[in-house]
């Protein structure tokens, strides 16, 4: 594949794996650092597979580095004793991540975003990268598996218990009929 | 049953389409920063650092094995003659052995001697 494909591979892929890294680690300089490291990877190992091959393959290592980052922050935690107050950085750093709206934009749709942002980034890592590969990416359950590496039963099981968990919240915030099918 | 299939889909429609919004309100710097990485992943190819270090562990490794190979030799070198002189010729053994109980017999004398 030549530089250019490449280029406009990662340019329409790249703002999706950002938020994908935000949402899992919830800090902007770690997601960037995920998304430049798994940019660096494909285009070092991977140039020459085709441009169907790239995306799965791009998204597998992007999860492979977020699993790399938690692997290591559970390591610094039992070196360190820093681990108690990751949880409040993470919901902090994740709305400064991308949060630079106009209070006008904010009181309507937006508000449902981050809504919905804020439901995906509680979730369980595993739950959350199953819910993003299947919902927002379009992977089947076979090509999910292949990306996060597991069995096709652990993706069903992941995306159902992801989808059970953000199905209430969502619906008490949005879900009249009229606005569904907007 | 069917209703809830709906309700999903519908779910993952809205979902998908919110997330694709959050994208239009990405900072700024964000997006300038993931420029500037996807410029420098496609212009650094070459990414040479796993090589390096595979030659230098290769080279610690084998310096390594070397110093100790050297140093089991060295320590080894007497008994490797001793044991290889005793093979050929097995008289040395016994000549060893009577030179061993004369020098055990002297002692001895002497002890006498003094006390």
């Amino acid at each position: 594949m030549s530089k250019d494909q490449l280029d406009i591979f990662l340019r329409k892929k790249q703002q999706r794996a950002y938020t994908m890294a935000l949402l899992a680690v919830g800090n902007k300089d770690d997601a960037l650092d995920i998304v430049q490291d798994a940019m660096y990877k494909l285009v070092e190992k991977y140039r020459d597979k085709s441009n169907d091959q790239l995306a799965p393959l791009f998204h597998r290592i992007l999860q492979s580095r977020i699993n790399d980052w938690y692997r290591r922050k559970q390591v610094r935690k039992i070196v360190m004793f820093w681990g108690e107050h990751d949880d409040d950085e993470h919901a902090l750093t994740l709305t400064q991540g991308v949060d630079n709206i106009s209070p006008e934009r904010q009181l309507t749709s937006n508000r449902q975003h981050e809504l919905l942002l804020d439901v995906l980034a509680k979730l369980p890592l595993r739950q959350q990268q199953c819910f993003l590969l299947r919902c927002w990416e379009g992977y089947d359950v076979a090509q999910t598996a292949k990306v996060m590496e597991c069995s096709q039963g652990s993706v069903k099981t992941h995306y159902s218990r992801a989808l059970k968990v953000i199905r209430p919240q969502l619906d008490q915030h949005y879900l009249s009929e009229e606005e569904y099918e907007r | 049953m069917k209703d809830n299939q709906q309700h999903d889909a519908l779910l993952e429609q809205r979902s998908g389409r919110l997330l694709d919004h959050s994208l239009t309100e990405l900072p700024n710097d964000v997006n300038a920063q993931l420029n500037i990485a996807r410029t420098n992943a496609l212009n650094h190819r070459q990414h040479k650092r796993p090589v390096y270090w595979a030659i230098t562990c290769a080279i610690s490794v084998f310096g390594l094995v070397s110093m100790m190979q050297y140093q089991s030799d060295a320590q080894a070198e007497p008994i490797n003659m001793l044991s290889a002189e005793l093979t050929a010729d097995p008289q040395m053994l016994e000549q060893l052995a009577f030179s061993y109980w004369l020098s055990e017999q002297a002692l001895l004398t002497i002890d006498d001697e003094h006390s």
